[in-house]
């Protein structure tokens, strides 16, 4: 047992950056099963096509990364409300059956047609949070020792790699300084910080264009029920539609946000994403939008203090990095042991 | 054809002669698959044979229970991990490998189940997703012996031989036909996985007719409903989710059997969500949908890997990522249009040609037969002369379209070159029953046209299926030429030890992942060893043994290629047998019933 408490700061802002990613993911699911009570399945997909927006616009038409998100985000909108009218709409939704077999086949062909055109190899972004500013101070200046030489974060798991001033390594050490700071020892990375204020931005603008605007008075009536709401007047169909359309929003920033942290987009980018963030979700309770941002933030915590940290820094056990996606896997059935409606959501009470 | 063509009682002696010719029909199928396939096609019918189980254990959840069950690819790899450990490892055989995979799967079923099927809806599909997608992670993990027992992320292979105590299972199957040929080991497979999946199919449709099974069926029509009635909801769901997961497990077993080799990227959640496409095109809710969806998965999977079209600047290629977009685009089309998949379909032609009148518990029709006979103004007669002549005419089709080199038509060729196979029964089924109409009146003025009109049809239907047999004959003598061809050519290894050559040839072209045929496997001038021989001396040696079986390629109906002395006399058995059975139930036992089960001539003459 070595309780390694110096890195465990470290280990919880990274923890709570990925959980930011995965609360966007979740507000994703849940906003559509809010609408619609179904999960779907293709969320990680229409998101990694969002992703792929960006890196087209960005990338290869070199537009300002800022408009290409924010064009993506449109694009995706527009997606996934034609996804809903076109595909969805046209079954029961109290039947789930094909309604998820229609997300199924949209996760297959959006995977397949993404991996036809961009090929299955990780494509480079540029990273929105790429470095500060140059008045904040170095990272790494604060870490020159005594012999003059800089130590700077090398490899994923901290090892520090000494370099001499004014070689190459250097320079590369000064780039690399220029993308944290250290807050209680620990590395607060740029990108985490811009991870947790884009989340932040995203739901402020969420509260008020459900809380204040009429298509969002008319998405959380529908969502609370849909028969009531067509009763007085509110164009359930449209409505719906606005819901999968704020969803494919939610899921483009989470893979604009993640595709930086994993060296780049591709096809399966979101595979182990979306299921984290169903375990979020189920944590949250589904039909919870707040319940959704706290699970994914739990789920990114856990993944990274609990599995990370505990498991291989603590017990010392290196395969315990093997079973990050299987914590996600034991929390689901774990939530739905002892509290199946989440934290957060409504119990269900059906009559007959 | 507003009205079926043929109406008869259940059990009748037509119904009864009806079902015998559907079976046999299936039998002959399932004896032609070893014996007329090439040996790679044998291999792709034993893995469809696998996904049957598998996509039958996803029914059980998702059609017969209305739950949705998304991870079914991780109980199948734990199937085959325990299997390919066991048989590894622990030296078991196979088949002593069975009830501890079905227990492994069970157990790991009612674990992965309970929590989520304690409470409605969709989080079985949540957990279940979750499972396909965490379980090839897990296949890596070193502690506990696990990386060692699974091979880890390199897999690992399990030993080709079914039973290697030689406990007598093995001679109990080399009479089997094919398995004593060329197509030996994936024939022999063939029959053990078939057997394996009849009998999964049986039990599960004794399940589901039996008191636990109508439980589940009425959990997933009103789960408030069942619950009024007593029916323990989270019990039923989950034993019944556990048995799907321990079927899981068998066709993981199967799987390890068949292909020789594991791994955990073969079991992830695309495996799981080929289930559930084969399982929707199949049929939900229906035994049949199985094996139409095992079937489907498997061969269209090998049609579109063959598409290429080229549109000038960009190739439209189907082995790439983009058959997966096309089975995504199937289901979508498939959930729209034909929610009840090809099962369902087979069910709307059949409903057209037989309509089957359920009895009362008297033993009488529910409703008369006479009632439901068209009378005068039947048109059963030129339906059947329809059918009459559309066999020829799309056997000429055929024939034209045959020539045309490209799999999705040569497939639909000999579909067409066949189709008077499964006409003529109807054809004279048809014509039998309009001549015995008109002989009894029911056709009126109309009587002479109709009797005449069914006598030709009759006729032409039993000639034409006369000339495909003829023909199928021929090709059969000409397969056993082959088989003679192919006995003949050895090769003499460096030991000195005579081996087949086309086997090794097949090896060759496996080992290399061709596709094809071996005649087109040499025709590429293959060039390395295996078993120390040089592949292009084998393709020398086994040259017209190969020239003559692409040319004969079997397709035909009745004898196989008679390789030993036992299979020729179980061949003449079987087919005397066949003969004796169909004359005892077409012509004499007609009679006999016809006296016994009618109904009174006054019945008869109030309705015509």
């Amino acid at each position: 047992m070595n309780w390694n408490f110096e890195i465990l700061p470290d280990f919880i802002f990274n923890g709570l950056r990925d959980g930011a990613v995965y609360a966007a993911a979740a507000l994703a699911l849940v906003l559509i099963f809010k609408a619609t009570t179904l999960i779907n399945f293709a969320t990680g997909e229409l998101a990694m096509l969002g992703a792929f927006f960006v890196y087209v616009l960005n990338i290869e038409q070199g537009l300002w990364l800022w408009l290409s998100i924010a064009i993506a985000m449109l694009v995706s909108a527009g997606i996934g409300a034609a996804v809903e009218r076109a595909l969805v709409r046209p079954f029961d939704p109290a039947d789930h059956l094909p309604v998820v077999l229609i997300t199924l086949g949209l996760f297959l062909i959006i995977n397949a047609v993404a991996g036809d055109v961009w090929n299955y190899q990780v494509r480079r972004v540029n990273d929105p949070f790429g470095q500060f500013p140059s008045w904040v101070p170095n990272g790494s200046e604060l870490k020159t020792s005594s012999e003059g030489t800089i130590a700077c974060l090398e490899n994923a798991d901290g090892a520090l790699a000494e370099v001499a001033p004014g070689t190459a390594g250097a320079d590369m050490c000064e780039m690399v300084g220029r993308t944290f700071f250290e807050v209680i020892g620990a590395r607060l990375h740029y990108r985490t910080i811009g991870t947790w204020i884009a989340l932040a931005l995203a739901l402020i603008a969420l509260a008020i264009i459900l809380g204040k605007t009429k298509a969002g008075l008319a998405f959380r009536a529908v969502s609370s029920n849909t028969e009531s709401a067509r009763l007085v007047g509110v164009n359930t169909g449209r409505t719906l539609g606005f819901g999968w359309a704020l969803a494919s929003v939610f899921g483009t920033l989470s893979a604009a946000l993640v595709a930086p942290a994993l060296g780049g987009v591709n096809p399966n980018m979101m595979l182990t994403i979306l299921i984290y963030a169903l375990a979020g979700a189920a944590l949250g309770g589904l039909d919870s939008l707040g319940g959704a941002v706290i699970g994914g933030l739990v789920v990114g915590l856990i993944k990274s203090v609990l599995v990370s940290w505990f498991g291989v820094v603590v017990l010392g056990q290196a395969y315990f990095s093997i079973l990050q996606l299987a914590t996600a896997f034991l929390l689901i059935l774990i939530v739905l042991l002892f509290r199946p409606a989440g934290l957060f959501g409504t119990r269900r009470i059906e009559r007959v | 054809m507003s009205s079926p063509l043929l109406i008869v009682s259940r059990g009748s002696t037509q119904h009864r002669q009806w079902r015998f010719l559907s079976w046999g029909y299936a039998l002959a199928l399932a004896i032609l698959v070893p014996l007329v396939l090439q040996p790679f096609e044998i291999g792709k019918m034993n893995r469809a044979l696998v996904l049957m189980v598998a996509v039958l254990a996803v029914n059980l959840v998702v059609g017969f229970n209305g739950m949705l069950a998304l991870g079914h690819s991780a109980f199948m790899g734990i199937g085959a991990f325990v299997a390919a450990s066991m048989v590894q490892d622990e030296l078991w055989d196979f088949w002593m490998v069975i009830p501890v995979v079905v227990i492994v799967g069970f157990a790991i079923g009612i674990i992965v189940g309970l929590p989520a099927l304690r409470v409605r809806g969709l989080y079985l599909a949540l957990v279940t997703i979750a499972q396909a997608a965490v379980f090839p992670t897990l296949v890596n993990i070193d502690e506990l012996g696990i990386a060692r027992r699974t091979g880890g992320p390199n897999g690992r292979d399990v030993i080709e031989e079914v039973d290697r105590q030689e406990s007598g299972f093995s001679s109990f199957f080399e009479w089997l036909p094919g398995v004593d040929g060329a197509r030996g080991a994936n024939a022999y497979r063939y029959w053990i996985l078939l057997l394996m999946t009849v009998i999964v199919i049986a039990l599960v449709r004794n399940i589901m007719t039996s008191r636990p099974g109508r439980a589940v069926l009425a959990i997933r029509d009103s789960e408030a409903g069942a619950a009024v009635y007593g029916v323990n909801l989270p019990l039923y769901k989950t034993v019944n989710f556990a048995l799907s997961a321990s079927l899981g497990s068998l066709a993981g077993l199967m799987w390890c059997l068949d292909k020789g080799f594991v791994a955990g990227q073969d079991f992830t959640f695309l495996l799981a969500v080929d289930l559930i496409i084969g399982l929707v095109i199949g049929g939900v809710g229906t035994l049949q949908g199985s094996i139409f969806g095992g079937l489907f998965v498997v061969w269209v999977r090998d049609l579109t890997k063959r598409i290429s079209i080229p549109l000038g600047f960009y190739t439209l290629d189907g082995d790439g990522p983009l058959s997966a977009a096309i089975f995504g685009l199937i289901l979508i089309l498939f959930t729209f249009f034909a929610p009840g998949g090809i099962a369902s379909m087979v069910t709307a032609i059949q409903k057209r040609i037989i309509q089957v009148v359920p009895l009362t518990p008297d033993g009488d029709p529910i409703t008369p037969l006479s009632s439901l006979d068209p009378g005068p103004s039947s048109t059963r007669a030129t339906w059947a002369m329809r059918f009459a002549i559309a066999g020829p005419v799309l056997l000429v089709i055929g024939w034209v379209l045959m020539n045309v080199d490209n799999l999705i038509v040569g497939t639909l060729a000999f579909a067409l070159r066949f189709a008077i196979v499964v006409l003529a029964p109807i054809i004279v089924f048809v014509s039998m029953n309009e001549l015995r109409a008109a002989k009894a009146g029911r056709r009126g003025e109309n009587a002479a046209a109709v009797s005449s009109q069914a006598k030709t049809a009759g006729v032409l239907g039993v000639l034409s299926f006369a000339y495909i047999q003829a023909f199928a004959l021929n090709i059969a003598l000409r397969a056993h030429h082959v088989g003679h061809l192919a006995r003949e050519s050895v090769a003499v290894n460096p030991d000195g030890k005579t081996v087949p050559a086309i086997p090794l040839v097949n090896e060759a072209a496996k080992a290399k992942d061709f596709v094809g045929t071996p005649g087109e496997f040499c025709g590429t001038s293959p060039s390395g060893e295996i078993s120390d021989m040089s592949v292009s001396e084998l393709c020398n040696v086994a040259s017209d043994a190969i020239d003559a079986s692409e040319t004969s390629v079997g397709f035909w109906l009745i004898g196989w290629p008679t390789q030993s002395m036992l299979s020729l006399v179980l061949s003449i058995i079987v087919i005397v047998a066949t003969i004796f059975i169909g004359l005892r139930y077409f012509v004499f036992a007609d009679e006999k019933a016809e006296t016994a089960s009618e109904p009174a001539p006054e019945d008869v003459g109030a309705s015509a």
